[in-house]
């Protein structure tokens, strides 16, 4: 290959990936630097044209340097976009025909993709308008939040023991709650699901995060053991239910069967998505008073 | 455990970037085609890569601070650069800035010894 043809080729390379409006000119006054460049190089062969052009960089590369390139994601939303893709894809139903809620693997897919196709344009209009309106996305700080809510630490225990002595027995407390409406035979539990393996281990998961939202509002504050803990026996527990709508009935009653396994799915894929986003939260954050004790010690 | 430090290279090269734009403007009052004002820069000390100084040239020239025109002059047509009004003040203005910088730097680099 002649040195000349070298120099054309990467020339044509570089002037495909610039706007048109500039195309002509760039590709005629590269060239002609090029050209320059060649004719002053101690041997004119084609090794050093080609020693040239790699110096000169990627055709890509050189492109974007004679002009600022688009950027569809802004580099600094590479994290929150990768972020939020996984969050997204989380929440696509699993494939998984023994679930109430399921989908074939190419519509599963399809969903993923489209969230992605989705986010991308997200955030490709969220860079341009940080561009076009740099002064609407500068930094505005929150009122400041007490490190603990602790009536809500409260209520949260409370809750969960109320829903573990639903979960044990919700026949007679339907039967109670309705006065009677609903008869209780329509929650009982199948034989199948009250084996030591299906239905005991959301119920020991319950009393487990109840009683580590009890401790932290009698302490006045989680720390970090006990917060990943509770997360992880959040997640446990969805896992829980979501495994249970998929093994087989849950009701005896077969009329009411589908929308308890329903309710399970439903509900596991809840919990194990608020389990991971607390995870995700404790990960993400900084204990600026712990740090300030750390900094001060040394 | 820290990272490696990067080589001296890396933080020369940076120096030189913040530099380039005026270093450029102080060599185009009369008017330089790329190969040859590249050559210039090198003869000062300044050796600039082909592929950050040609760009650039075009850039400032898009931003009204360089006025360009082809030209042919002993050899092939070439882009010939010169400063345009614009670039004349901005050229000023950067110098100023530039020498309260040295001498600013100079001050902490004895301070710092």
């Amino acid at each position: 290959m002649r040195p000349e043809d070298i120099i054309d080729d990467y020339v044509a390379a570089v002037a495909a990936q610039l706007p048109a409006r500039q195309r002509k000119e760039i590709a005629a006054e590269l060239h002609s630097q090029l050209m320059d460049e060649l004719t002053a190089a101690e041997a004119r062969d084609s090794d050093a044209a080609l020693a040239l052009v790699r110096r000169y960089g990627r055709p890509a590369e050189v492109a974007a340097r004679y002009s600022t390139p688009v950027t569809i994601i802004d580099p600094a939303d590479t994290r929150s976009f990768a972020i939020a893709a996984m969050a997204g894809a989380l929440l696509v139903p699993p494939v998984n025909p023994r679930l109430p809620i399921s989908v074939d693997r190419p519509v599963g897919s399809l969903l993923v993709l489209a969230w992605i196709g989705t986010l991308v344009l997200f955030f490709a209009a969220r860079a341009w308008a940080i561009r076009r309106w740099p002064e609407r996305f500068v930094f505005t700080p929150k009122p400041p939040r007490a490190a603990i809510n602790i009536p809500a630490e409260w209520c949260a225990a409370l809750a969960l023991i109320m829903l573990e002595v639903v979960y044990l027995s919700p026949a007679p407390i339907v039967d109670f709650v309705s006065g009677g409406r609903v008869p209780a035979d329509h929650l009982a539990y199948s034989t199948s699901f009250v084996q030591p393996l299906r239905m005991w281990w959301f119920a020991l998961m319950l009393p487990l995060i109840a009683a580590l939202h009890f401790t932290a509002a009698l302490r006045r504050s989680w720390n970090a053991i006990a917060r990943a803990l509770a997360s992880l026996f959040l997640i446990s527990a969805g896992i829980q239910l979501n495994w249970n709508a998929s093994y087989g009935d849950i009701l005896a009653n077969v009329t009411n069967d589908l929308a308890a396994r329903l309710t399970f799915q439903l509900a596991g894929s809840v919990l194990v998505l608020l389990g991971l986003f607390a995870l995700y939260r404790q990960w993400a954050s900084v204990s600026l008073p712990e740090l300030k004790r750390r900094f001060s010690q040394a | 455990m820290p990272k490696p430090a990067h080589s001296v290279t890396n933080f020369e090269q940076e120096l030189r970037r913040g530099v380039l734009t005026l270093a450029i403007l102080s060599q185009l009052k009369s008017p330089q085609y790329g190969y040859s004002l590249r050559q210039l820069l090198g003869a000062h000390g300044l050796p600039i890569e082909e592929g950050t100084l040609y760009p650039l040239l075009r850039r400032l020239d898009e931003q009204g601070l360089l006025r360009s025109e082809w030209k042919i002059a002993d050899g092939p047509p070439r882009r010939y650069y010169a400063r345009s009004a614009q670039g004349e003040r901005l050229f000023r203005e950067l110098s100023a800035v530039w020498r309260s910088l040295a001498a600013t730097m100079q001050n902490l680099m004895e301070k710092g010894r």
